[in-house]
Formats: structure tokens, sequence, C-alpha cells
């Protein structure tokens, strides 16, 4: 009995099939890279995220007749024609609900998909905290991880350069704050 | 014959049993959500489910090698731990020699030159150092937002309407950064120093970030 533990626990392992196992990070990389570059070829805009969740926004906040289409970031021409030629199903609102599915197909496969719920108060504020930030400072710079960082960087474009060295700062920054609040 | 009727039945009913227990009503959920998404993508447009299946891909290969670009920094400032970093720099290294090939092809068609090419001001400096205190408060980045969605974390929820309450209010403040310090017009590497000088200077860039891991990652022993 002892001797089949032992055996079922070291070869649980090994016993993962092979659409269950983690990929190393290079491997993912270059996944993640690949998709990118087809994306932006078949659509012609990289993988953004923040971008997505600002027009759905927006347009949440239109249907309570409150009217953004005045703030200067919407006076851009880019910026315009994207909320005029909005539909509910756009092109960043597919790829981003696409990234959620393959997420959740891999979850499924890994057996990883099941609610989570948290435990405190403060993880929602953190969430809520760190989420506006994120949000701010996505506009501020035009781009957020995906937009600025992944495709501004791969687009050769100095504010993507901009966006890594000082989000490194702020990262710095942001650990010792987190550090203090947990302790 | 009666026992055989029995076996078979209770072989069939191991069966179903066994099938009712595979199929969860999360799993049925989900098989329903895809079922009407894909319906729908092939209701409006090929070109839909095109970029639906192109995010399932981005979504998959995040999750299974539990990518985080937030952890990537956050990693290398607490731990000295720089391999999310690493994998970051192929990231930068493989899309730049794939997006060069679709820029340049749209240069040399004499169209406008595609890409997320951005204004440059105070505003991207402030805005980037507030994204990375906000990445590391809420522990993940925008991507790792999505993925703990799919996930099933509810804390991820969270994340999404702060990040779409900041956007509005982002949305709403740039402006004011704009008109009082300004900004300058985008800077994209070719056009200041040609295909191949751009090109170069983007390698040497990450040559350089990848010197700067590894001299992160020396200091740690």
């Amino acid at each position: 009995m002892d001797n089949q533990d032992y055996y079922s626990q070291n070869s649980s392992f090994s016993e993962k099939r092979w659409w269950q196992k983690d990929w190393p990070y290079w491997a993912g990389a270059l996944g993640i890279a690949l998709a990118n570059i087809l994306l932006f070829a078949f659509s012609g805009r990289p993988w953004g995220i923040s971008s997505t969740i600002t027009n759905c926004s927006v347009k949440a906040l239109q249907a309570f007749n409150f009217q953004p289409e005045g703030w200067h970031y919407f006076m851009k021409p880019a910026m315009a024609a994207q909320l005029q030629n909005f539909d509910l199903l756009n092109s960043g609102l597919w790829v981003n609900l696409g990234v959620v599915s393959g997420v959740v197909i891999s979850a499924v496969l890994m057996g990883e998909f099941f609610p989570r719920k948290f435990r405190s108060m403060r993880q929602i504020l953190l969430a809520l905290a760190g989420g506006f930030l994120m949000g701010f400072g996505a506009r501020l710079a035009y781009g957020c991880n995906a937009g600025a960082l992944l495709g501004g960087v791969s687009s050769m474009s100095f504010h993507g350069w901009l966006f890594a060295g000082f989000t490194f700062l702020g990262a710095i920054v942001g650990s010792k704050l987190i550090l203090r609040i947990i302790r | 014959m009666k026992t055989l009727i029995k076996l078979r039945s209770a072989s069939f009913l191991a069966f179903a049993e066994r099938f009712i227990l595979l199929i969860t009503p999360a799993k049925m959920g989900i098989a329903a959500i895809g079922m009407l998404v894909l319906w729908a993508a092939f209701q409006s447009a090929w070109d839909n489910l095109v970029l639906w299946l192109l995010g399932a891909l981005l979504g998959f290969c995040l999750h299974r090698a539990r990518f985080c670009l937030a952890a990537a920094f956050r990693d290398a400032v607490l731990f000295r731990d720089i391999s999310l970093s690493k994998a970051m720099i192929i990231i930068f290294f493989v899309s730049t020699i794939g997006f060069a090939f679709i820029q340049f092809r749209a240069y040399s068609l004499g169209l406008p030159i595609p890409g997320n090419i951005h204004p440059i001001g105070f505003h991207t400096v402030i805005g980037a150092f507030i994204f990375g205190v906000g990445m590391v408060l809420a522990g993940g980045c925008v991507c790792s937002m999505l993925a703990r969605l799919g996930e099933g974390y509810v804390l991820a929820l969270f994340i999404l309407l702060g990040i779409m309450a900041g956007s509005l209010a982002g949305a709403y403040n740039v402006g004011w950064w704009e008109a009082t310090i300004g900004s300058i017009k985008p800077v994209f590497f070719p056009d200041y120093l040609g295909w191949a000088g751009g090109i170069t200077l983007q390698f040497l860039a990450l040559g350089l970030l990848y010197l700067l891991c590894a001299r992160i990652e020396r200091k740690r022993l």
C-alpha cells in the first residue's frame, strides 16, 4: 500500500497527458509573439487591451447619456474614428474575448478552472486601486502592457521603450509599497 | 438472458455515470458559451472568427506558460529572477522581426505605416510610472487579469472594474497633459535612421536590455 502511494505520488506528474503539461516560458513567448504577428498582419493593429476596455467603457457611458466624445482624447482622428466605427463586437473586443476563451480552454484542459473566491476586503480594495492606476496610466501613456509594451516596442516606436523603462521604475516603487502594505 | 441484460445495463449505467461526472455543469456552460461565440462569429463575419481564434491562441499560450509581464518586472525587482524577463525579450525580438516585415511592406506600397506608434511626452513617463505601481498593487498586469478571469478568479472582475474606471479618468485627463505640457510627435526609429538603422538600433537596445537583466541576476549572488 505504501509503495503504491509513493509510486502514484511520484508518477502523477509524469502521468499528465500532453495537453495538460505546463509549457516553458520560451515556448509561451514564441506562441504569443507568433499570434501577435498574425494578428497584426490580419487586422492591421497589434494586440491591445486597454484601448478595447476604454472604448467599451465609453460606450457604456454613452448608454447612460454621458458624452465623452468631447474629451480631448477622442478629438484625435484615430481615436474618434474608433469611436465612430465602433460596433459592440469590434476587432479589439473579439480578440480579447478570444484571449479569455483561450485561457478558459487551457484551464479546463488542465483541470484548473474553478471559481476562486477572495479572502478579504483588503484584496478587493487593492484590486480596485491597482486596476484604477493601471487604467489611468495606460490612457496617459497611450497603451497598456500589451499595447504599449509588446506592441509599441515591437513596432519600433520610442514610446514603447519609454513605457518599459518607467514601468520598471513604477514596479520598484510599487513593490516597496506593497511590502509595506502586507506587513 | 436476464443476466446478460443486467450486465449490459450495469455497464451502461457505469458509463452514463462516468459521463455525467465528467461533464460537469461548469464544462457544459463553457461549451455552451463557446458554441454561442462561434455561432455569433459565423453569423457576422469570418473575420471575427479569425480574430477570436488568434486571441484564443494568445490566451492559450499566456495561460499554459504562466506568463505575466507584471511578474517579469516584479520578480526581477523583488527576487532577482529574470526568467520571465528573458521570455519577454524573446517576445520583443521575434515580434520586431515580424512587425518590421509588415511595416516595411506597407511602407513600400506607399501606405501609412501600421503599428502602435504613439506620441511621446511627459504624460508617457507619468503614465508608465503609474501603470507600474498599479500593476504591482493589483498583483498582475492587464493580460494577467484576462488570464485570471479565464481561470475563475472573482478578484479579476474587480481589477477589470478598476481598469474601466481608470481608463475613463485617464482619457479625460490626458487632454490636460497634452495641452499644458505638450507632447512631441511619435518617434519611429526607421523615420530617423532608415530601415536598416532602425532595426539595428532595436536589436542593440534589446541586447542592452538582456545585459541589464543578466546584471540584475548576477547581483543576486
